[in-house]
């Protein structure tokens, strides 16, 4: 077992990779009630296009398999409920899709290893039949037209959509309700033996444990299964072109006011994962310098009548691209582009706001040590992004300097772009 | 943890020392009766406060001293528990250890700031800050059927509330009533006549020497009955109203009547968990594990209020199937099981021992504990264990279901 020793807030995690390549992670905070458990698949609904496990050709799934995998791992083979068995030793259990993983976690106070086997057990014990698939289509298509029902969401989604050309990022994390009807029980085992191989997942726990006594409890249980040779991982490469998909698009809905979406493709370029955290961290001090909490930008706009009450940013930041999106009630979308644009290109009076959002990063990286759920956030963060789990994050943010923040948002190139616009209207 | 509480200026103050956390949080109560205006007028004035002060005249500088002092969060809050109205203020910082050595004065100062010295002159608030209030608010009213959950929620509440603090809703008709000269006499009612309390929790919270910001405020006290008990009439109500949205959203309203102190705060949380709170409960398994009719369906228990609100997205032509089986399920709530009574105790406690994992959590159900005149967690934690299977089946004898409320929607983008 590795420790790796977090400085500037001595605290320490602890890592092993396991015979069968399943990595774990263990972070104790003692006098906490809350124990947490995240295992979690590096698939995600991006991998849709791949060589399936055993097969030598590509091949494409429906968009939303790996939302709808998530859901069908709560199934199993005697029909019992999970959930009641998680409730019953104190826990909560549930599971997230992202664009890139899925995870599967609980929390709980009591019964912790109990509970940890239920997990482990659960997602590696898949059970998909004819039956159980079709039943949960029309839930699936009601969690579809729940986010799909709120005008906000669809703005982000439309953004995605417009902004990427082949990269899978652009659709819809649960897929549409027409892709979901053709998903079937062996795409979903074909897509599950490929990508929960345990050594394209990690296991990530937080909470008041016995660290060797946790790690030995998985290591037997681990013991007790057995896997095929971990497969080669191959996705479809994307060529995804630096331009956005469709430059603007205009639909109806029924919405009080007009709202309007823009988004700024950013490629950005491969770098390691200290200079990406540090390029991450830069690009959220700009745009909080610019039209954050340190501005007037919203509170000016709405007193100018150029938005009616509401104006949000939101930067989303892959190894590939960050997109940055703005939107709100706009009632005068020249103006209030033209006055986003002069604000993304401007770089006087940086250095302040810089000093003060370096400070904040450092307390809030210290915060973020009393609070299990932000730990287990930052460790899986930090996993899926980079393979690895910095021990130097407090020094990063404390030694990052101002000529070098400036030197890479004087170099963003904000060309790319898309834009959405929401009118009031019935709809059909 | 140690609890020692005291009066300062007749104010009742509690400080809770608890070394596991690395912040300190403090949070003042502003209590009074209800009425139904305070619902947009105590949320405009939690905006204003926190937006700005009269020592930080706009957001920014407001927020360049958060900043400054190692990201000190500020919030402020308005909640109707029953028949009383709570603003609320908070602030959190860390503590001295990852501080210099006058954080918390300077904390503590800008709180009395945002509380006591609104940004404010000649009996208004600025005239800038109170029009951004009034339009923020007002657009959140006019776009609330964009988010047909919170909708529904409102229509029925409406609908059961009968002119009780229930049907208290944000509403246009009140908000276009609101002056910035009557807003500013709002908030001196508050901070002159409500009953003022105060709660701080962290490392050495004890040996703080002084709360500057408790040395000019008054406090009154008030008697009323927390509880709003509203008309159950006979006959359900059932609405349905059109929109032209694409998910269609059902809400089913029930009332309880006649609870005991033990059955409205222990056995109706039990009652509640095995009706329709997650995925283990009676309305998951039924509309949407067995009958696939939504993604969610799932219930709240409001205690003060007497009532239990259920809500659920749906497909249009499943609402009269729904309805029926959310009833099929409240009438089969006659009878439970052991097995049901058991989860549904563990996971109340359960997240009664967890909430202490959250500092804010020390903090502001205190101040509830209080105004319900309720036990500290780890008595509430041997009441519960207390319910018995009996008892949840007696209460379901003492709840009706009384309205309905169905957002029909089904259309698509054009």
């Amino acid at each position: 077992m590795r420790s790796i020793k977090l400085k500037g807030v001595n605290k320490t995690i602890y890592e092993e990779k396991l015979d069968n390549g399943l990595t774990v992670f263990i972070c104790k905070m003692k006098g906490f009630e809350k124990k947490l458990a995240f295992f979690e698949t590096k698939y995600g609904s991006v991998n849709n296009e791949f060589i399936p496990i055993n097969k030598k050709e590509f091949k494409k799934y429906p968009l939303g398999i790996a939302h709808f995998l998530e859901h069908k791992l709560f199934e199993s083979a005697d029909n019992s409920n999970v959930f009641e068995q998680f409730q019953n030793d104190t826990a909560y259990v549930n599971a997230t899709t992202g664009h890139n993983s899925t995870n599967y976690f609980f929390d709980c106070n009591k019964k912790f290893n109990k509970n940890l086997k239920r997990l482990l057990d659960m997602v590696q014990s898949p059970y998909f039949t004819y039956e159980n698939v079709e039943k949960e289509k029309p839930i699936i298509g009601q969690e579809i037209d729940m986010y799909q029902n709120n005008p906000d969401q669809t703005i982000y989604d439309k953004l995605y959509y417009n902004a990427f050309v082949n990269d899978p990022i652009k659709y819809d994390i649960a897929g549409t309700k027409k892709d979901i009807k053709l998903i079937t029980k062996e795409d979903l085992y074909e897509c599950y033996n490929t990508f929960y191989h345990p050594s394209n997942m990690f296991l990530t726990i937080v909470g008041d444990v016995d660290i060797n006594n946790v790690m030995d409890f998985i290591k037997e249980n681990q013991k007790t299964k057995s896997f095929p040779k971990a497969p080669k991982i191959i996705n479809k490469k994307i060529d995804e072109p630096d331009y956005v998909d469709k430059k603007s698009e205009k639909i109806t809905r029924n919405v009080a006011a007009c709202k309007i979406g823009y988004a700024y493709k950013i490629k950005l370029d491969e770098l390691s994962p200290i200079e990406d955290l540090k390029r991450s961290f830069f690009l959220s001090i700009f745009l909080r310098t610019k039209f954050g909490e340190l501005t007037n930008f919203t509170e000016d706009l709405i007193k100018n009548k150029l938005v009616k009450s509401y104006f949000y940013y939101y930067p989303n930041i892959t190894k590939k691209y960050a997109l940055i999106v703005f939107y709100g009630d706009v009632l005068d979308d020249e103006k209030v582009k033209r006055l986003i644009d002069e604000k993304l290109t401007c770089f006087d009076d940086l250095k302040e706001s810089f000093e003060l959002y370096k400070k904040q990063g450092l307390s809030n990286y210290v915060k973020m040590f009393e609070n299990p759920n932000a730990i287990s956030s930052h460790i899986r963060y930090m996993y899926n992004k980079y393979d690895i789990i910095m021990d130097n994050c407090y020094d990063i943010y404390k030694n990052v300097s101002f000529d070098e923040y400036l030197e890479f948002v004087k170099k963003i190139d904000y060309k790319n772009q898309t834009k959405i616009v929401i009118e009031s209207g019935k709809g059909k | 943890m140690k609890i020692t509480r005291k009066k300062i200026n007749n104010i009742p103050v509690t400080l809770i020392d608890i070394d596991k956390f690395k912040s300190i949080c403090g949070a003042m109560f502003f209590k009074m009766p209800i009425e139904k205006e305070m619902v947009v007028t105590r949320n405009l004035i939690r905006n204003i406060l926190i937006h700005s002060c009269k020592k930080y005249p706009s957001n920014r500088l407001l927020n360049i001293n958060c900043l400054e002092n190692y990201d000190t969060y500020y919030s402020s809050n308005f909640r109707r528990d029953g028949n009383y109205a709570t603003n609320y203020f908070l602030f959190r910082t860390l503590d001295e250890r990852y501080t210099d050595k006058n954080n918390l004065n300077r904390v503590m100062d800008t709180f009395y700031e945002i509380i006591f010295n609104p940004n404010s002159s000649f009996g208004k608030f600025d005239e800038d800050e109170f029009n951004l209030a009034i339009q923020k608010r007002r657009s959140n009213i006019e776009s609330k059927k964009e988010r047909a959950e919170s909708y529904v929620i409102d229509k029925l509440y409406k609908q059961m509330g009968d002119n009780t603090p229930i049907s208290y809703v944000p509403e246009l008709e009140i908000l276009n009533k609101v002056t910035n000269e009557g807003l500013y006499k709002e908030y001196l009612n508050m901070i002159n006549n409500s009953e003022v309390s105060f709660v701080i929790a962290g490392k050495d919270v004890s040996k703080i020497k002084e709360f500057k910001f408790l040395n000019n405020v008054k406090t009154t006290k008030y008697d009323k009955n927390l509880q709003v008990n509203s008309k159950i009439n006979n006959k359900v109500n059932d609405t349905i109203e059109e929109y032209n949205g694409l998910q269609s959203v059902l809400g089913v309203g029930l009332k309880l009547k006649d609870l005991t102190y033990f059955e409205s705060t222990y056995v109706l949380p039990v009652y509640n968990n095995i009706l329709g709170s997650g995925a283990s409960s009676r309305l998951f398994d039924i509309i949407r594990e067995k009958n696939s009719l939504c993604y969610s369906c799932f219930s709240r228990a409001e205690k003060d209020d007497n009532i239990i609100d259920i809500y659920s997205g749906i497909e249009n032509q499943d609402y009269e199937k729904a309805l029926d089986l959310i009833k099929e399920v409240i009438q089969s709530m006659k009878k439970i099981t052991g097995d049901e009574l058991k989860r549904a105790k563990i996971e109340i406690i359960s997240s009664l021992k967890e909430s202490l994992d959250e500092l804010s959590n020390y903090v502001v159900p205190i101040y509830l504990n209080e105004l319900y005149n309720e036990e500290d967690i780890s008595k509430k934690i041997e009441e519960v264990k207390k319910v018995t299977k009996q008892d949840v089946e007696n209460l379901s004898k003492k709840i009706y279901i009384t309205d309905s409320f169905f957002f029909k929607g089904g259309k698509t983008d054009a």
